[in-house]
């Protein structure tokens, strides 16, 4: 949308389901993430003003040709330092591909938070089992938590199309990348990288 | 009310933006996120600090012990002759990365009771190292504080226990019981006693939520078709809280059609009549939710006739005694899924149970005391989400074609299972 009087264009956008991250970035800026300017909400209907990041999504790009290595470690350092952002404030993104992310210039910006959520640790593990079986031995429960590597799956995936154009089970991007995309994108999360700033480093 | 600190307009107390100049009005705090140091600046930054550290050691003399090591939180570094230890309360599929907060729910006074895992592991390597550092360790203590009048929470003393969860250098069973509704918060503090006299002190916050339960019988809805259940589970939808726990207990009655099941998670409770006769649904019952909240089914059968699947599930779904017979499919877990079954009967189907879910956290991996009975693969492993292994304690795998078809090589405990 575009404000009347000062002609900036922003975006709106209205969804239903869990805005708390929007209002956790409220009081955030960050180079590699869109300003949120305004979050509501009510009974689970969202409202959300936002920055409008000038610039071509990765998606769009990605139709001309493929970006290099070098062109893709700066891109993906940029995104693990917004996912650092998301990550410290305990969220999750949930649905990073190309179509989120914007080149604004130099800068990648990483958008579209609608799927993203809070983790809390533990709130899928183990105390919904416990509910119903009472006063139950340690060993059935406890073991597992909701899964906040996701990202870095996504992000190994969008490594791999970055390079290659395929997703890493049609084709692997060759040498360190494509073993950094193998890495990422491990079945089980505890073989994938700690966290994004390891990702960064390797990358 | 408060004004705009560019143009002056009236805006709400709580607005972060004005509409009428169209600038943030709110503070923000500018975050850069962390950049890889090169290794030149890297090798600098070392120098410096190793010669400050050396400029310290000069100027205050070596430090005296013992010492205490609390940052507050549940990870602390310790190092010891040289070999730097990472100290940390968390997560099993998390070992090394601390959980100062740990989140868990469920109804009033109802007793809980859960595992907090404390590992000591290389701080440099991601490996653990719970042995030799126990080995420096004269004793552990663990207490609970801060607590609600209506939070009643208790925590055992440390004990080693490696069969539970491997690798973990001391396990500390937490128990709590609610009597009110609400949210509450107390924290685990663990210590560790060196034998030099140092104190390691790792602290975690216990946040607990308690919600209300709500139960629905056939005297306060019909549930004598499927329409009438969906008719109920809208109801529910529109006017329970999504927090609170749902149980509805179902007449002995036989559904025929259909029932997709993809709102709020609700518990269902099956009966038997004079005959025996029990609650049965005779088509497809498709659980389809994205909450990570589970869904239980208990005392219900499901018969099919020689095809389709019997429960359909992209949600975590907890099964007791409950009997699948005469599918294609018994029980096809699938996408987001994460399902068990305890004292359940798969029979006469195609595949009594298939595991074929990419992404779903588990809430229990044992198959306890099931049976599995003339199939033409009792348990069929395509895909399961979790490293975390299967374990098939006390079922019975009987005249089946193939008992288990592990094509994703699945870590299985198959040493409690009966095989005829």
């Amino acid at each position: 949308m575009r404000h009347k009087n000062s002609g900036k264009r922003f975006i709106f956008r209205k969804f239903t389901g869990n805005g708390e991250v929007y209002q956790k970035l409220l009081g955030l800026s960050c180079p590699n993430l869109p300003l949120i300017l305004e979050a509501a909400e009510k009974d689970g209907e969202n409202l959300v003003v936002e920055e409008f990041i000038e610039g071509d999504n990765l998606g769009f790009l990605l139709e001309g040709a493929l970006f290099t290595p070098k062109e893709t470690r700066e891109i993906v350092k940029q995104l693990c330092g917004a996912l650092w952002v998301l990550h410290s404030m305990a969220a999750v993104h949930r649905d990073i591909k190309p179509e989120n992310v914007i080149l604004r210039g130099k800068d990648a910006v990483l958008i579209d938070f609608d799927a993203a959520r809070l983790h809390k640790p533990g709130a899928e593990a183990d105390t919904q089992v416990l509910g119903t079986t009472g006063f139950a031995a340690p060993e059935q429960y406890g073991l597992s938590q909701s899964d906040v590597r996701t990202d870095i799956y996504s992000l190994g995936v969008l490594i791999n199309v970055m390079l290659t154009g395929e997703h890493p089970s049609k084709k692997l991007a060759e040498g360190h990348m494509g073993r950094v995309v193998q890495r990422c994108t491990q079945v089980n999360p505890q073989k994938r990288y700690k966290d994004v700033l390891h990702l960064m480093e390797v990358v | 009310m408060k004004s705009c600190p560019h143009c002056g307009a009236s805006l709400q107390e709580e607005a972060s933006f004005c509409p009428y100049c169209a600038q943030a009005v709110n503070e923000r705090k500018e975050i850069q996120p962390p950049r890889h140091m090169p290794g030149r600046a890297l090798y600098s930054a070392l120098i410096v600090l190793v010669a400050t550290a050396a400029l310290a050691l000069l100027t205050f003399g070596v430090r005296s012990r013992p010492k205490v090591y609390d940052n507050g939180n549940a990870e602390v570094i310790y190092t010891s002759q040289g070999t730097k230890y990472q100290l940390c309360i968390a997560w099993a599929d998390y070992p090394f990365q601390p959980a100062h907060q740990r989140y868990a729910d469920g109804p009033t006074d109802e007793i809980y009771r859960y595992p907090a895992l404390l590992y000591a592991n290389l701080a440099d390597s991601e490996t653990y190292a719970d042995e030799e550092f126990l080995e420096l360790v004269d004793h552990m203590t663990a207490e609970v504080t801060g607590l609600d009048e209506e939070l009643q929470m208790t925590c055992a003393q440390p004990v080693r226990d490696t069969d539970y969860v491997p690798n973990t250098a001391a396990i500390v069973y937490v128990n709590y019981i609610a009597t009110a509704i609400g949210e509450y918060t107390a924290e685990l503090t663990i210590s560790l006693h060196m034998k030099n006299g140092d104190v390691i002190r790792l602290h975690q916050t216990q946040l607990v939520e308690i919600y209300a339960t709500h139960d629905y019988t056939a005297e306060d809805a019909p549930m004598d078709t499927v329409q009438d259940l969906e008719a109920l589970l809208k109801h529910i939808e529109e006017t329970v809280d999504q927090k609170d726990q749902v149980s509805i207990h179902l007449p002995p009655v036989t559904y025929t059609e259909k029932l997709v099941l993809d709102g709020r998670p609700v518990n269902l409770t099956g009966s038997r009549d004079e005959s025996g006769h029990r609650t049965t649904f005779t088509d497809t019952v498709q659980v389809d939710t994205k909450s990570g909240v589970v869904w239980f089914f208990e005392d219900i059968d499901f018969v099919g006739r020689g095809s389709g699947t019997g429960l359909s599930a992209s949600a975590r779904v907890y099964l007791t005694d409950c009997r699948f017979a005469g599918w294609d499919t018994g029980v096809l877990a699938h996408t987001n899924s994460w399902v068990v079954a305890h004292e359940s009967t798969f029979e006469d189907n195609g595949v009594g149970f298939h595991f074929n879910a990419e992404h779903g956290s588990p809430s229990d991996p044992r198959f306890l005391d099931d049976r599995f009975v003339n199939n033409g693969t009792a348990v069929l492993l395509e895909q399961v989400p979790n490293g975390t292994p299967l374990d098939f304690s006390g079922s019975q795998f009987e005249g089946n074609s193939q008992d288990i078809d592990n094509r994703c090589g699945q870590k299985l405990e198959l040493e409690g299972a009966v095989f005829k």
